[in-house]
Parts: C-alpha cells; sequence; structure tokens
C-alpha cells in the first residue's frame, strides 16, 4: 500500500484542522461531564420535605452499600433486609413517603442495595415485598426464574434461546456477593447518553469527508490524479473510521477517569446481575463495561462508514447530518413492539438503538454454527460484515463522480 | 506522444456541450479558442477523464482516459477549483504528490522547485486561506507540473494573474510544449497568439477550426472574430 500512508496522513490533517470537529468534541465531553456528575448534584427531597444534598445521600448510601461488600446474599441477609423494611410503620409505606420515615432511614436504609437487587431480580413490587413476602432464598431464585420466563416469553424467544439463557444462568456463581458498584451503575447509565455523542460527532465531522471535495471543486483534481479514486477512497474511509474509534475510545477513556475520581474504584468483580437483576449474562460489572465499549467501538465504526459512503450517495453532508441525526432521534423514542420479533431484534440492533445497554446486553440471540450467539457477540461480527458491504457499495459512487456543469 | 480524440460527444438530455469531436495531439501546445457555452471545459474534463464522454473515445500512447498509467501522465489546471484552508503551500503540493504517487523525498524536492517557480517559496509555509488570487492560480499551476506531465491540460491559466506573471507563464508554457502536449483555453486571444503552434476554435461543441498558427498568418484575434461568427456547418474544419 504505497503512498497510502502519506494520503491518510494528510486526509486527518484536513480532518483535524476543522474548527467544527474540536468544538463538536469538547461540547461532547462538556455534556458528558454533566451527565456523569449530575447524580451527585442539586438536592434530595421526599414529599417536598429536603432530607439533604445529593451528594450527602450519595455518601451516606456509599458507607453502607461499603459496609456490606463482600457479603453473600444468602437466606441470612434476605431475613436482615426484608426485617429492617417491616419496621417501616406500615402506613407509610405507599409511594416513596416510607422513605422519609425515621425507621426507613435508621433501619432499613443500610440495606437499601438488597432491597433494590431483590426488586429487581424478581420484580416483585416494593409493597409485597415490605409486608408479606418472606424471605427465602429459595424463593428468591424461583421467582427470579419465573419473572425470567415472563420476560424471555414477551420477547417471543424461541425455546431453543430459553434453554441456551438457562445454561447461562448455569455459569452464574449463586448466592451473590454484593459489592458497592456506583460507579459501574453511572457507567452504563450514561452509555446511552455518551454513544450518542460519539455518533453525532462521527456525523458531524465525517459527512464532509467526501462532500467537502465537491463543494471546495477539488475533486477535479483530485480524480483525476492516478492515486485520487481508489487509494484515495480507502485512505478517506480508513481516516473515517479512525476517527470515529479514536473519539469512541477518548470519550470512554474520559467516562472511566471522571467516574473513578467521583464514584471510586469499587465494583469490578461484582455481578452484572446487580445492576440488572433477570439477566442472565455471566459476566462482571467491570466486564459488562468493557463489552458495552467494545460494541460502542464496533457501533462507531459502522456509523462512520455509513455516514461516508451516504454523503457520497446524497453529495450533500447536511442531508447526510439531518438524516443520522433523525434516525438517532427516532431509536430514542421509537421501539418496535416485540411481537413482531424478527422486526423487533433488527430495530434494536441497529447502530444507533444499540446504543441503550438493554440491547447490547438484551436476550435476542442468533443462531449461527449450532450455537447461539448473544447481542454483544454477534452484532458487532455483523457490523463489520455491514461495513464492509457499505464500502463497497461506496466505491463505484465516488470512482464514477462526474464533474459537470459548475 | 499522442493524443488522441476519438469522435468524442457530450450530451445532456436535450443539449449537446460536445459534438462529435476528433483531434490528434502530439507534442506542442495548443491553444483552445471559443466562447461561453463552446464546450471548451466539458472537452478538457473529457481529456481529464472526470466527465465521460457520451460516445467516442479518448487515449493517449495507447492508454485510455480511464486507466491509472493515463492519470500518471497528465497536469490539470481546472479553470475554477478550491484549496484546503487548513493546508499551507507546500502542504497542499505534498499532498498532491502523493495522489500522483510521488515518493516522499522527490514530492519535496519537487514541491520546493515549483513553488520556487512560481514565485511562493517565500510564502510556502502560510496556510492558503491567506493567498490571494493570483497566488492560488500560480499554486495550481504549479500542482499541474508536479509529476512533470506529458499530457498537460490548463483551462484558463493565466486568469487571475498580473501582466508580467502572465507573460512569464506563457514563456514557461510554451517552454513546456517543447516536451510535451500542452492544451490550453484561454479567452486572451494574445496569450494563445504569442505560445500557442497549434489553435482550435470550437463552437456550439464542435471543432470548427484546428491549424498551425505561424507569425505570418495576420491577426489572431480577427481571425478568430471572423470564424466564430460563421455557423458551425458553415465554418471549415480545416485551413
Amino acid at each position: 500500500m504505497k503512498h497510502f500512508g502519506a494520503l491518510y496522513l494528510f486526509e486527518w490533517k484536513k480532518l483535524s484542522g476543522k474548527r467544527i470537529v474540536w468544538i463538536s468534541f469538547l461540547l461532547g465531553i462538556l455534556i458528558s461531564s454533566l451527565s456523569l456528575i449530575a447524580p451527585l448534584l442539586g438536592n434530595y427531597y421526599i414529599d417536598g420535605t429536603f432530607m439533604g444534598t445529593n451528594y450527602e445521600m450519595y455518601q451516606i448510601d456509599k458507607t453502607y452499600a461499603e459496609a456490606l461488600g463482600g457479603r453473600k446474599i444468602d437466606q441470612r441477609l434476605l431475613e436482615e433486609t426484608i426485617g429492617a423494611y417491616r419496621k417501616i410503620p406500615e402506613t407509610e409505606t405507599l409511594g416513596f413517603h416510607y422513605m422519609a420515615t425515621e425507621e426507613y432511614q435508621k433501619y432499613a436504609r443500610p440495606y437499601d442495595e438488597i432491597f433494590v437487587f431483590i426488586r429487581r431480580m424478581t420484580g416483585m413490587p416494593t409493597s409485597e415485598m415490605m409486608r408479606t413476602w418472606q424471605p427465602s432464598e429459595a424463593d428468591l431464585y424461583a421467582k427470579r426464574r419465573s419473572f425470567q420466563t415472563s420476560l424471555w416469553e414477551n420477547l417471543r424467544l424461541s425455546a431453543g434461546e430459553i434453554n441456551f439463557w438457562r445454561k447461562q444462568e448455569e455459569r452464574i456463581k449463586t448466592p451473590y456477593i454484593y459489592e458497592e458498584h456506583k460507579r459501574y451503575h453511572v457507567i452504563l447509565s450514561n452509555y446511552q447518553v455518551v454513544g450518542l455523542f460519539v455518533l453525532l460527532l462521527s456525523a458531524i465531522s465525517l459527512s464532509g469527508i467526501f462532500t467537502d471535495e465537491h463543494t471546495r471543486k477539488t475533486d477535479q483534481i483530485v480524480l483525476c490524479s492516478p492515486l485520487g479514486k481508489a487509494k484515495l477512497y480507502l485512505a478517506k474511509i480508513a481516516v473515517g473510521i479512525s476517527f470515529s474509534a479514536i473519539t469512541a475510545t477518548l470519550y470512554w477513556i474520559f467516562v472511566l477517569i471522571t467516574t473513578r475520581c467521583l464514584y471510586g474504584t469499587n465494583g469490578y468483580q461484582a455481578a452484572f446481575q446487580l445492576l440488572d437483576g433477570p439477566n442472565a449474562i455471566p459476566v462482571t460489572c467491570g466486564q459488562a463495561v468493557l463489552i458495552a465499549y467494545g460494541n460502542m467501538l464496533a457501533a462507531a465504526i459502522i456509523i462512520s462508514v455509513f455516514v461516508m459512503v451516504l454523503s457520497e450517495l446524497l453529495k450533500s453532508s447536511i442531508a447526510t447530518l439531518s438524516m443520522v441525526t433523525g434516525l438517532l432521534l427516532l431509536s430514542m423514542i421509537f421501539r418496535v413492539p416485540s411481537q413482531y420479533r424478527v422486526l423487533a431484534q433488527i430495530w434494536d440492533w441497529l447502530p444507533w438503538s444499540f446504543l441503550a445497554p438493554r440491547n447490547v446486553f438484551g436476550a435476542y440471540t442468533i443462531s449461527a454454527f449450532g450455537r447461539y450467539f448473544t447481542s454483544w457477540q454477534a452484532v458487532p461480527v455483523l457490523y463489520l460484515a455491514a461495513g464492509a458491504l457499505i464500502v463497497a457499495i461506496g466505491k463505484p459512487v465516488y470512482q464514477r463522480f462526474q464533474v459537470s456543469g459548475r | 506522444m499522442e493524443l488522441i480524440i476519438d469522435r468524442v460527444s457530450k450530451q445532456y438530455q436535450n443539449h449537446i456541450a460536445v459534438d462529435r469531436i476528433s483531434a490528434k495531439l502530439q507534442k506542442g501546445v495548443y491553444g483552445l479558442l471559443g466562447e461561453n457555452g463552446a464546450g471548451k471545459t466539458t472537452l478538457m474534463r473529457m481529456i481529464c477523464g472526470i466527465l465521460k464522454p457520451t460516445s467516442g473515445s479518448i487515449s493517449f500512447d495507447g492508454m485510455d482516459v480511464s486507466e491509472e498509467a493515463y492519470r500518471a501522465s497528465l497536469g490539470y489546471l481546472p479553470q475554477d477549483f478550491g484549496y484546503y484552508p487548513e493546508f499551507t503551500g507546500q502542504d497542499f503540493l505534498l499532498y498532491m504528490a502523493a495522489l500522483k504517487g510521488l515518493s516522499k523525498p522527490q514530492a519535496k524536492k519537487r514541491a520546493s522547485e515549483l513553488l520556487q517557480l512560481v514565485s511562493l517559496e517565500n510564502v510556502a509555509r502560510k496556510k492558503t486561506k491567506t493567498y490571494s488570487g493570483g497566488m492560488k492560480q500560480r499554486l495550481g499551476i504549479a500542482q499541474a507540473l508536479l509529476g512533470q506531465p506529458k499530457l498537460l491540460v490548463l483551462d484558463e491559466p493565466t486568469a487571475g494573474l498580473d501582466p508580467k506573471e502572465r507573460v512569464r507563464f506563457r514563456d514557461l508554457i510554451k517552454d513546456l510544449g517543447k516536451e510535451s502536449i500542452v492544451l490550453l483555453s484561454t479567452h486572451i486571444v494574445s496569450d494563445i497568439e504569442h505560445i500557442a503552434d497549434t489553435v482550435l476554435i470550437m463552437k456550439g461543441g464542435q471543432l470548427i477550426w484546428q491549424d498551425r498558427w505561424e507569425d505570418d498568418c495576420g491577426s489572431l484575434e480577427d481571425f478568430y472574430l471572423q470564424h466564430i461568427d460563421k455557423e458551425p456547418k458553415d465554418a471549415p474544419t480545416w485551413r
């Protein structure tokens, strides 16, 4: 690939010389920072009663969570938790008003994380947990199993898929060991916000990588040069892919550093089920974050290729940007109902929808080579294949461009 | 060294921009004259391979216009084109040199020579967005010469140049014509009169006149005006 390196570096120079790229990047960092720090800002009220600042509340909860660190979520801890919550007067258990009671603050709050975990695992209503449920480790897992079955049936999973998830479930070590994991909760809660900026930045920056040549009329001298067709096309594509990959990595590093400073380092080894109760993926919170990063990288790469080729097809960076922004917004407000299984799965796996952790760690699978592949295993491979196809489609469009009019 | 244009036409829906043009160009300077809309730029774009003819073929020394080897022999200065504002003059030439397949040391040497040739060596490290129109035109000429082209296509090369530069570039183009095929178009008839060995006149997409122009042929401007007023079918193709 003689001269490819030189062309690649010059294309980088063109891209990095654009002010809009830097402004968008910094704006993304600023908004991501606000999103990461938001849980610690402002005051905490229950039914209009000031309880303290959010930072103070976080500090209290963190102390309680750390005190639970390393404990098995077994019969004993379940009984302690439910026992503590039963101390709250029955008349106060409607809505969130119980949190304002002295009993909650004194007895139940230290077990809040376990209480939330049980609720997430089983889908049990709060009132039932607080008043009627007899704490039992066996019942907890039975309820979890039934909750999972109902979720998977709603998603129209096949018997084979349900069987696959049951086998995954067996790989998860129980009873769970609690570990404070706020940092990972914040990272995955902000996954979509960060991903949105990575994708928007890619769309803003890369929609001009080909079209600028047409608007500046430099296409005339570029396309009549020996390497201006095949090699330059690939160099531009390579720059676009690198740009998106680097952007995703830089944002991710920023998120890791910021959350490390704000929320500490605990939770890497915590079971992913502490974050997503009914989920049967046998990974830790730390591994889940790495998986999320890998998937965002794949989504950023496919979006970069899509944006570049679409802009060359439309010959307009504005039209491309509008289209990509529209798709991103649509993915945030619309979901295909799960009864249309195939359509729902395709929609959830499209790059703009795949920014949601529920889709990365979702229960949809794809069957190939006699085994099932989960979303996070299959989608990056599909994106790579689709990316290669899009690049192949775009190449003749770029090379056959006719300079006319003007 | 021979550029063969064989019955080349370009049609846009119901408008014929270039109508069955045939020509054989050999070493020398060819001046292309014609009114606005005569089809000069369209013909030049087709020769440069950035516009596909509706019919006909173009080849240079047996290489088809679509081949990479053809483009390696070509230098092109479009009538109107932009620059990369974030690039310096030197960056621009190095980038174009990379596109033309020059090695890094070759590119540096050639860029430096050409910047000197077009008197831009003092502003080589300044961004092109700070360049005047004339400076940009000189940089455009420099990029066209980068790969030491055997076929040089210059669309209005002296536009935007001051009289002194124009004379200098006329001499430069004349020199280039000794070793390569130079096809240039301009509205300035005197430029062609001074440097072109052969004159081509286009009207309504057709080549209405093509022959050598000697000093004893009289005023080219008068000759041109006389021919341009005739209907294409009435105009003799050969003197």
